[in-house]
């Protein structure tokens, strides 16, 4: 799928050739649109939120979803294995714990932000599995993969202004390399899902949205 | 049979009496302002319950019933309990989750892993909060007219952002009768 390139809007100055990151700005985002139309149009009700509790999206999702789930997964991750590395049965039991249970009604949208970026592509198609079992047929999946060789050293906070606007907060003050993961990548590593849009930002960031795999 | 004996001093008039009340008074209920404050070196196991504000700036483990009145969980107060209060605020750390008839507010030191269930939660910035919110009892607390959704009001609407074309300065307020979940 060609995506669409996008030139966002910010009240900030943006940073063309510089590092993927998006701290402090907010941006107009198409992805984020698409994925709430969507959710709407289903019918949906539950969300699970993978970052952090942010007081404002609260407010902003309450007004239109019966359930969120918050998770704020790196914080946990990183929490639980301090320096070491995060071995595939660790990341599995942390995730079956702080993930939803499986025998409750299907989330319908999953917010994962720019997490993919910072677990290797065998945490990335762990998590993949576990959002699998919580999903049902048409559920969504909203990411930010960067495509620049650089991302902020930690995951960015991500507010939802309104409907397509979000703004990133990120307080890193170093930077670490981007994995770079693309389409193929992504559906390689989550072939439970399959990209339904996505959205190239001006500043490298690819928005994603992506749908559970239609069983032929 | 029914006369009175002679030189038999007479009988007092029996008087009733109400049976003094043996059982002890009921507690007046709590004034408006009454607490009770459990103190940071306090450690408690088991289920505590009331009807007075109650904060704890120490460990409790169990359960925590106060009914129609506030219970504050201090910076310094540790609590492994599900809480069940008229309104619940967090300063300091919980496991378990908050039933609150009102409000739950997690303060920008509160750090709490369980479920919120209540008509109005509020997370501060830099609150750490793990776990779930049911939205729903929020809007069934709540009711209110149908607003438009998050969606355009024209779903077709999509355009290429423009450079300058700045909405993000313009969060849109939560409608008039929208639950009161803020930050």
């Amino acid at each position: 799928m060609t995506p669409s390139v996008v030139v966002p809007k910010t009240h900030a100055t943006t940073h063309p050739a510089g590092p993927a990151r998006m701290d402090g700005l907010s941006h107009h985002s198409l992805a984020l649109k698409h994925a709430l139309r969507r959710f709407r149009a289903l019918g949906g009700s539950r969300v699970l939120d993978l970052g952090p509790a942010i007081g404002r999206n609260v407010q902003f999702l309450s007004a239109f979803i019966s359930k969120l789930f918050i998770a704020d997964l790196y914080a946990t991750l990183r929490s639980q294995t301090g320096r070491s590395a995060l071995d595939r049965a660790k990341l599995d039991r942390i995730l079956q714990r702080d993930l939803p249970p499986t025998q409750q009604s299907p989330i319908d949208l999953i917010l994962v932000w720019d997490l993919l970026n910072y677990l290797d592509r065998e945490q990335v198609a762990i998590l993949g599995r576990h959002l699998a079992r919580l999903c049902r047929r048409d559920s969504l999946v909203l990411a930010l993969l960067s495509t620049q060789q650089t991302i902020p050293e930690l995951p960015g906070q991500y507010l939802m202004l309104d409907p397509e606007t979000l703004r990133c907060e990120n307080d890193s003050q170093r930077e670490r390399r981007s994995p770079g993961y693309k389409e193929p990548d992504l559906e390689k590593m989550m072939p439970a899902f399959e990209v339904e849009t996505s959205y190239l930002l001006r500043n490298g960031i690819q928005e994603y949205v992506l749908t559970t795999r239609s069983v032929a | 049979m029914w006369k009175k004996k002679e030189n038999e001093p007479p009988t007092p008039e029996p008087t009733f009496k109400p049976e003094a009340p043996t059982a002890r008074p009921a507690a007046p209920p709590p004034r408006r302002g009454d607490r009770a404050t459990i103190g940071p070196t306090l450690k408690i196991r088991g289920e505590i319950s009331g009807e007075e504000e109650l904060v704890i700036q120490g460990q409790i483990d169990g359960k925590i019933l106060v009914k129609g009145q506030g219970v504050t969980v201090g910076k310094s107060g540790k609590v492994t309990a599900d809480i069940h209060a008229r309104t619940i605020r967090v300063e300091g750390k919980v496991r378990g989750d908050l039933f609150g008839e009102q409000e739950v507010i997690i303060e920008t030191s509160g750090d709490v892993e369980g479920n919120l269930i209540a008509p109005s939660v509020r997370l501060e910035n830099g609150s750490r909060f793990k776990g779930s919110i049911d939205m729903e009892r929020a809007k069934q607390q709540q009711p209110r007219p149908l607003t438009p959704g998050p969606g355009p009001a024209n779903p077709d609407s999509t355009k290429p952002a423009e450079p300058g074309d700045n909405q993000a300065n313009k969060p849109s307020p939560p409608g008039p009768g929208q639950p009161n979940l803020r930050s």
